[in-house]
C-alpha cells in the first residue's frame, strides 16, 4: 500500500483538461517534487489530492484509502500547505490553530499541548497571542505548516509553500521542510523552483498542459536526456549568433557561450571555434526540464 | 454534534465580535430609538389631530385605518384616546412603529453582512484550510448559516434592547407585564426574519465567488425587494375600495355625552351600553353609529381575508402583521373595528398572537427551510 497513487487523474474546467490523465504514485517517507510552469495543473493537482475539488475521472488513493469514496477519512491523514497562506486574520495565531485543531477531532488537553507544540516547532510561540492579520507572509506559512501538521497527518500535500515571501522566510520554510522529511512523512511538494525541487525530493514528476511528461529521479531526468540533449560551453568572448541548425539555445554569460542542441554538435563547433575553447557539459535539471517543456516531449 | 454546537458557537461568536456588529448594534438602535420619540410624538399628535378634526364632539366616532393589503386594518375610535393609551401601549408602540423601517433595514444587513461570508474566504484562502479538514461541508454549511443567523438576532436584539432602555427613559415608558415575552419574541422572530437574507446573501457569495460582485447583487436585491414593495403597495391602494362614512354626531349627542358619567369611570362603555338609558335622538344615533361600526367591521374583515396573502410574500406587512399582532397590551383581532373596549386583564398568551399570524410566520419558515436547503447543497458541492 502506497501512500499516495494517482491513476487517471482528470480535472475539466470550461472544456479544457487542466489535469489531463495524471498518474503517478509516491513511495512511504519519499518527497515527490511536482514541477511544472504557472498553469501546468500542479495547484490543481493538489487541491484534486486535499479533496477540495472533485475530478472528472480517475482515481486517489490515500493510504490504500480512495478520495471519492471516503474522502472525510482521507482528510483527517493529510495536512495541506498552500501559496500565500490564509488565516482568520482577526483572530490570533493560537485562536485559529484552537479553531482548526477542533475541525480535526482534536479536543481538550491534547489540542492545547498540540497547538503549543506546532507553534514551538514554526518558531512562532512567542507570537501566539498576536493577530494574524498583522502576520508577515512568512510567518503565516509557518503558521500554515503548523495548521497542517496538528493532527499529525502522515502524508503532506505543499504547494508552493515558499511563494511570496522573502529569502529569510524562504530559508526558514527549507528547514521545516527538510525537518519534516527526517520525521518520516511522506510528502508531495508543488514548485516551479527547480532548485528547491532537486534539493529536497527523491522524485520528481514534470507537468506541462496538465500531462505529465516526464517521472523519475532528478538524476534520472538528467539522464534520460542523454542521446537527446546536447550542452557544450564555448569559451569565446564573443556572443556566437550563428550556432548550427540543431542546436536549440545559446546563452551569452561572461566570456562564454552556452549552447544546447538536440544532436551532437561539438565537432562543429570545435572546427569553428578550436577544441580548446569547446567543452562538453551536463544538461542542468532546469535547462532539462525547460527542454521538456520547450519541445512537447 | 459536539463538533457542530462549537462550530455554531464558533461563527455566533466571529458575528459578533466583527467589526461591522457594534456598527450594526448602533444603527438599530439608533432607529428604535428615533421610533420611540416619534412613537411619544404620534401619541401627542393624534391628540392634537382628534381636538382639531372633531372638536367638540366626543362620541366614539369609528375611524378608519386602512394600510395595503388591510393585514393590520384596524378601526380605531379617533375621538377617544383610550386607543392610543390601550392599543398597543407602553413601550411596545415605537417598537412596532420602528417595524415598518425594520422590514428593509434588516434585510439590507443581512444581506450586506453574508455578502462577503464565503466570497472573502475563497478569495482569501481560508476556504482551503476550512474545508481541507475532515468535517462535512454540508455540516460546516449549516453551522455557519445557523450561528450567523443567531449572531445577527443577538445583535438585533442588543440593539433594540439598548435601544427601547435609553428611549424608555428618555419618554419614561417602560416595560409591563407580559411586554418583555412579547418583546423578546419579536425580536426572535425579527432574527429570524434577519436569517432569511442572511441565506440569500451567504447563497449569492457561494455562487458568484467574488466580494464586489455579491455585494453589489445584494445591493440590488434588497433594491428589488424594496421596489418589489412599494410597487406592490402602490397597486394595492390604485384598486382599494372606499369606506362608508357616518355624519358627524348632531349637538345633542354631544351634550349627552359630554354629560355622560364614563369620564368618570375607568373603561367607557361600548355604543350600545351608550345608548341603552339615553334620549331617542342620542338612542338612534348611537345604535346607527355601532351598525356602521359592524359594517365596516364586515367590509374590512372581507378585505383582509382577500389580500393576506401578500403579507405572506411582502416583507413590509409580514413584519407589519407580527409586530402588529406581538406589540399590544391588549389582543385584538387585526380587522376589528375599535369601539372603547375595557383593558383585558391578563394580557393574551403570546402564543396566542402567533396563531393569528400563522401565515406570515409559516410564509417565513417555508421560505427560510427553501433557502436552507437550497444553501447546504449549494455549500456541500462548492469547490475551493
Amino acid at each position: 500500500m502506497l501512500p499516495i497513487e494517482v491513476e487517471d487523474l482528470t480535472k475539466v474546467y470550461d472544456g479544457r483538461a487542466v489535469v489531463d490523465r495524471v498518474t503517478f504514485s509516491v513511495a512511504r517517507h519519499h518527497v515527490f517534487g511536482l514541477l511544472g510552469p504557472n498553469g501546468a495543473g500542479k495547484t490543481t493537482t493538489i487541491k484534486l489530492l486535499a479533496g477540495l475539488i472533485r475530478p472528472q475521472a480517475g482515481r486517489i488513493r490515500i493510504l490504500g484509502i480512495d478520495l471519492t469514496r471516503q474522502p472525510l477519512a482521507v482528510k483527517s491523514v493529510i495536512g495541506h500547505v498552500y501559496a500565500n497562506m490564509a488565516f482568520y486574520n482577526d483572530m490570533s495565531a493560537l485562536d485559529n490553530l484552537t479553531f482548526f485543531g477542533r475541525l480535526h477531532r482534536i479536543r481538550g488537553k491534547r489540542l492545547r499541548q498540540r497547538v503549543g507544540a506546532m507553534l514551538r516547532f514554526v518558531g512562532l510561540w512567542d507570537e501566539r497571542g498576536k493577530r494574524v492579520g498583522k502576520y508577515s507572509q512568512g510567518m503565516k506559512q509557518r503558521l500554515g505548516i503548523a495548521r497542517a501538521l496538528l493532527h499529525e497527518p502522515s502524508v503532506l500535500l505543499l504547494d508552493e509553500p515558499t511563494s511570496g515571501i522573502d529569502v529569510q522566510g524562504v530559508n526558514s520554510i527549507r528547514e521545516l521542510i527538510y525537518q519534516l522529511r527526517s520525521q518520516d512523512k511522506t510528502i508531495l511538494i508543488a514548485s516551479h523552483q527547480l532548485g528547491e525541487i532537486e534539493l529536497i525530493s527523491d522524485s520528481i514528476g514534470l507537468l506541462k498542459n496538465g500531462r505529465l511528461v516526464s517521472i523519475g529521479t532528478s538524476q534520472g531526468i538528467k539522464e534520460s536526456l542523454r542521446g537527446i540533449l546536447y550542452k557544450y560551453v564555448v569559451r569565446v568572448p564573443q556572443p556566437i549568433k550563428d550556432f548550427g541548425l540543431a542546436a536549440v539555445e545559446c546563452r551569452h554569460v561572461k566570456d562564454s557561450n552556452i549552447v544546447l542542441a538536440s544532436e551532437p554538435i561539438e565537432s562543429d563547433l570545435a572546427e569553428r571555434f578550436g577544441a580548446d575553447l569547446v567543452e562538453p557539459l551536463e544538461p542542468t535539471l532546469e535547462e532539462a526540464f525547460l527542454w521538456m517543456l520547450g519541445n512537447g516531449k | 454534534m459536539m463538533l457542530f454546537i462549537r462550530l455554531v458557537g464558533f461563527f455566533i461568536a466571529r458575528r459578533i465580535s466583527a467589526g461591522t456588529a457594534l456598527s450594526f448594534v448602533v444603527l438599530i438602535g439608533m432607529l428604535v430609538f428615533v421610533g420611540m420619540l416619534n412613537g411619544a410624538r404620534t401619541r401627542a399628535a393624534m391628540l392634537g389631530d382628534t381636538v382639531q378634526r372633531f372638536g367638540p364632539a366626543v362620541a366614539p366616532m369609528p375611524a378608519v385605518s386602512v394600510d395595503v393589503g388591510s393585514v393590520h386594518t384596524q378601526v380605531w375610535d379617533a375621538t377617544n384616546l383610550t386607543y392610543v393609551a390601550t392599543y398597543p401601549g407602553g413601550v411596545l408602540l415605537p417598537l412596532r412603529l420602528s417595524s415598518r423601517w425594520l422590514f428593509i433595514i434588516l434585510p439590507l444587513v443581512g444581506l450586506l453582512l453574508a455578502s462577503r461570508e464565503i466570497s472573502q474566504e475563497l478569495e482569501s484562502g481560508v476556504a482551503q484550510s476550512v474545508y481541507a479538514a475532515p468535517i462535512r461541508p454540508s455540516v460546516l454549511g449549516m453551522a455557519r448559516v445557523l450561528g450567523d443567523s443567531m449572531g445577527i438576532a443577538l445583535l438585533i436584539g442588543i440593539g433594540l434592547a439598548l435601544a427601547v432602555s435609553a428611549a424608555g427613559c428618555f419618554v419614561r415608558l417602560g416595560f409591563i407585564g407580559g411586554q418583555v415575552v412579547r418583546s423578546i419574541t419579536f425580536v426572535i422572530i425579527l432574527g429570524f426574519y434577519t436569517s432569511v437574507f442572511v441565506l440569500v446573501g451567504n447563497l449569492v457569495s457561494a455562487l458568484l465567488r467574488s466580494s464586489i460582485q455579491s455585494v453589489w447583487t445584494c445591493v440590488a436585491i434588497a433594491l428589488v425587494v424594496f421596489a418589489g414593495q412599494m410597487a406592490g403597495e402602490n397597486l394595492f391602494i390604485a384598486r382599494h375600495r372606499s369606506y362608508p362614512t357616518i355624519p358627524f354626531p348632531p349637538r345633542l349627542v354631544n351634550e349627552y355625552l359630554y354629560s355622560h358619567d364614563m369620564w368618570m369611570t375607568g373603561a367607557p362603555p361600548s355604543a350600545e351600553e351608550l345608548a341603552a338609558d339615553a334620549p331617542p335622538e342620542v338612542h338612534r344615533y348611537l345604535l346607527e353609529l355601532a351598525a356602521h361600526g359592524q359594517r365596516l367591521f364586515e367590509m374590512v374583515q372581507a378585505d383582509y381575508r382577500r389580500e393576506r396573502w401578500f403579507a405572506a410574500i411582502s416583507p413590509v406587512h409580514l413584519v407589519w402583521e407580527i409586530a402588529g399582532q406581538l406589540l399590544q397590551d391588549r389582543h385584538e383581532n387585526a380587522t376589528e373595528i375599535f369601539a372603547p373596549q375595557p383593558p383585558v386583564d391578563p394580557t393574551p398568551p403570546v402564543w396566542l398572537s402567533l396563531r393569528r399570524a400563522w401565515a406570515e410566520l409559516l410564509g417565513m419558515v417555508a421560505v427560510w427551510l427553501a433557502l436552507f436547503g437550497l444553501n447546504i447543497r449549494v455549500l456541500s458541492r462548492l469547490e475551493v
